[in-house]
């Protein structure tokens, strides 16, 4: 596929542009949202709206600036913080508020399983479900859709340091969650 | 123990930082071999290594394990795009499709007198922007200046009651940032690349464009006269609207950084000043805030950061009678913490961390001081009120959902606010803190509440994104009537998100009551 040929087209309006373009990504937006969500309804949302924000805004991406993928990972990545925010605020009903004495009830998260917990016992990925929403990106940035720092920190609109500082932090809070011995093991388990 | 690549000093071995920049092949080829010949004849690096390997190795193929595996279901498709694609504004130009054709000579011929007729029949740039905006006709709020990024650039709109009009129409500024007006609404400053532009906000008067870098920040003067400035450089410089005359107050040398904070009287600015200057929000080697005389250039420090190794303190507000200032941690935001907020003592030189911590929306502390004095902040999960002037910290009801964005009424009496995540109209709500009474106001469904801000005592600028759409809708909301809600403009381009992934709106949209 000549992506950048693709792109062009469709920043001139090329409908058929546009469709292989989505084709071309929907699964890897999809899977890098899923990456970054954890959750499978979740994650199609997102992939959905990024990709028609994309495409429809296509006209603003700046080939001189970034890859189309390193914007649409930014785009991912923006989205999927805007879903994971409006999940964890509280969310409020004022009939009951009033009807509790201006008690609010807890917030619960929805009833929808985490894929990776239903996937994976326990270990890497269990751990990975625990690091904050931030240290998780450069994880599944890094690990994932191969970014380097550079691209890293445009996507998660931070310096490249910072990038590579919150990597640093993830893996450092990865190791301590498995233990050193669970580390040594693993290296045991490669060399043989 | 050592870092960077260096050769091991000290025990003779490198560090697991060292190293796992080494397996991540994220280091200079110079010290990746350094690193390299090390291992190979050290077997407690080598053992350490593999350790690190084997475990990136392992979150990458369950990463892909995991991943790999998964389709999306059905919903996810072109067929939304095809339906919008479509639509106005078209992304297909004329050209572009004729492009298309290979041209003969009548072909050209025709297209030529077709160009002709499109000239004559096509409206102006500034009738296309005015219809893409759909303002409303009827508009019964109080009279105001409303400055908005489109597809067809930036617009300024002139709002009063029965007359909408496009007063500014930039159709190259398609990027602003940071948009803002002085108070008077007279003048409009943003940046567009490296330049920051000062304009008058209606007709062809004066545009005053400064080189600056992507750092600069801004502030007017509570008088409306004065626009301070950040350049980037280090350098706090002043526009002066009547003499329209560059003057500068701290050259760049002395690293002032961020946005100036104007005294209520427009006499004094407070500034951070940091060393070495920052290209993103970062805590640094010496930091310090100043304060900036404007009848006298004199400048004085006002308190340095015990900490600036861990956090960047910047100011926020002037409060209690302009006797100390509200700080906040500027560099929160690379760790995903929510800021801690300061006090500084402007007689005593001290600074004394608050006993509350602070959301913050964009780049924007979210809560801002109210005029008396009052700041809505957060405390273990608990949302909290906090006077500063009598350090009364009051506790809000359980549970209190957490607002996205927050505006005091002029007042103080109020607090307006948008909760993320409810359905479409009830997102927003009206707080009086010290009655703990909660109003919550209803709009018509069909859009999102994004942000608010008071437009006056009695009104409000509600900030709606429409269902699937990338775009924007501002409303009025009349708080005496909130059934006389009515959409005044749309298609108003989404900002990208800033620091805690706030919303920049202020990229995007800045509006002005015109008293």
């Amino acid at each position: 596929m000549d992506e950048s040929g693709l792109v062009h087209r469709a920043q001139q309006g090329d409908e058929r542009a546009a469709r292989e373009l989505f084709d071309a990504y929907q699964l890897r937006t999809y899977r890098l949202a899923l990456g970054l969500l954890g959750d499978e309804a979740d994650a199609e949302e997102v992939a959905q709206d990024a990709l028609t924000y994309a495409l429809l805004n296509i006209h603003r991406f700046k080939p001189e600036l970034s890859s189309f993928s390193t914007w649409l990972h930014t785009i991912t990545v923006s989205r999927s913080r805007d879903k994971r925010r409006r999940k964890i605020l509280p969310s409020i009903s004022i009939t009951q508020w009033l009807g509790m004495g201006n008690q609010i009830r807890d917030y619960a998260p929805g009833p929808e399983a985490h894929y990776m917990r239903r996937e994976v016992e326990g270990g890497l990925l269990d751990a990975l479900d625990k690091l904050s929403p931030k240290l998780r990106e450069a994880i599944v940035l890094r690990f994932y859709a191969d970014c380097t720092y550079k691209e890293m920190g445009e996507i998660m609109d931070c310096s490249l340091n910072t990038a590579r500082s919150r990597l640093r932090l993830a893996i450092e809070k990865l190791r301590t969650h498995l233990g050193d011995e669970q580390v040594r093991w693993l290296a045991t388990e490669t060399i043989r | 123990m050592v870092g960077n690549g260096n050769h091991p000093l000290d025990q003779q071995h490198y560090d697991a930082s060292t190293l796992e920049e080494y397996a991540l092949g994220q280091m200079l080829p110079e010290d990746e071999e350094r690193v390299r010949q090390h291992v190979a004849a050290c077997p407690l690096c080598r053992a350490e290594l593999a350790a690190i390997e084997s475990l990136f190795k392992q979150i990458e193929s369950d990463l892909r394990d995991s991943l790999d595996q998964a389709h999306p279901g059905p919903k996810l498709s072109f067929t939304p795009i095809t339906s919008e694609w479509r639509k106005p504004p078209r992304r297909v130009t004329w050209l572009a499709r004729a492009q298309g054709l290979v041209p003969s000579v009548s072909t050209v011929l025709l297209l030529a007198l077709f160009a002709v007729a499109l000239l004559i029949v096509l409206p102006g740039d500034n009738t296309a922007a005015l219809r893409s905006l759909e303002l409303a006709d009827d508009y019964d709020g109080p009279p105001a200046l409303v400055a908005a990024a489109t597809d067809q650039g930036v617009v300024v709109v002139w709002l009063e009651a029965d007359n909408t009009e496009i007063v500014k129409h930039l159709p190259h500024v398609t990027a602003p940032r940071n948009l803002q007006f002085s108070a008077d609404g007279a003048w409009l400053a943003f940046r567009d690349g490296r330049m920051l532009h000062i304009l008058q906000s209606a007709g062809s008067g004066a545009h005053v464009q400064v080189p600056v870098r992507e750092t600069a920040d801004w502030s007017w003067s509570p008088d409306g006269l004065t626009l301070a400035y950040t350049d980037g450089t280090g350098q706090l410089a002043l526009f002066d609207t009547r003499t329209q005359a560059n003057r500068v107050l701290v050259p760049p040398g002395d690293n002032a950084w961020g946005q100036p904070i104007w005294t209520g009287d427009s006499q004094q600015i407070a500034y951070a000043v940091v060393d070495p200057l920052p290209t993103v929000a970062s805590p640094r080697a010496q930091q310090s805030i100043w304060r900036v005389t404007l009848a006298t250039g004199y400048r004085i420090e006002l308190a340095r950061n015990p900490r600036p190794h861990e956090t960047l303190l910047v100011p926020s507000a002037w409060i209690q009678a302009d006797t100390a200032l509200l700080a906040w941690d500027a560099s929160a935001g690379a760790s995903g913490e929510s800021p801690r907020l300061y006090r500084v003592d402007v007689n005593r030189h001290g600074i004394a961390p608050l006993n509350a911590g602070s959301q913050s929306q964009g780049t924007r502390l979210a809560w801002p001081a109210g005029p008396q004095d009052l700041i809505l902040a957060v405390q273990s999960d608990r949302l909290v009120t906090l006077n500063m002037s009598t350090n009364k910290r009051t506790i809000l009801p359980d549970q209190f959902a957490w607002p996205s964005t927050l505006d005091w009424a002029p007042s103080g009496v109020w607090v307006a606010y948008t909760v993320a995540g409810m359905p479409d109209g009830e997102g927003l709500y009206l707080y009086a803190p010290d009655e703990s009474t909660l109003q919550p106001v209803k709009l018509p469904k069909g859009a999102a509440e994004r942000s608010v801000a008071w437009m006056g005592p009695e009104h409000l600028f509600v900030v709606r994104q429409p269902q699937n759409k990338a775009v924007a809708e501002i409303w009025l909301v009349p708080v005496t009537e909130p059934g006389g809600a009515q959409r005044i403009m749309t298609n108003v381009q989404q900002p990208q998100t800033g620091p805690f992934s706030g919303w920049r709106w202020q990229d995007v949209l800045a509006a002005q009551i015109l008293d």
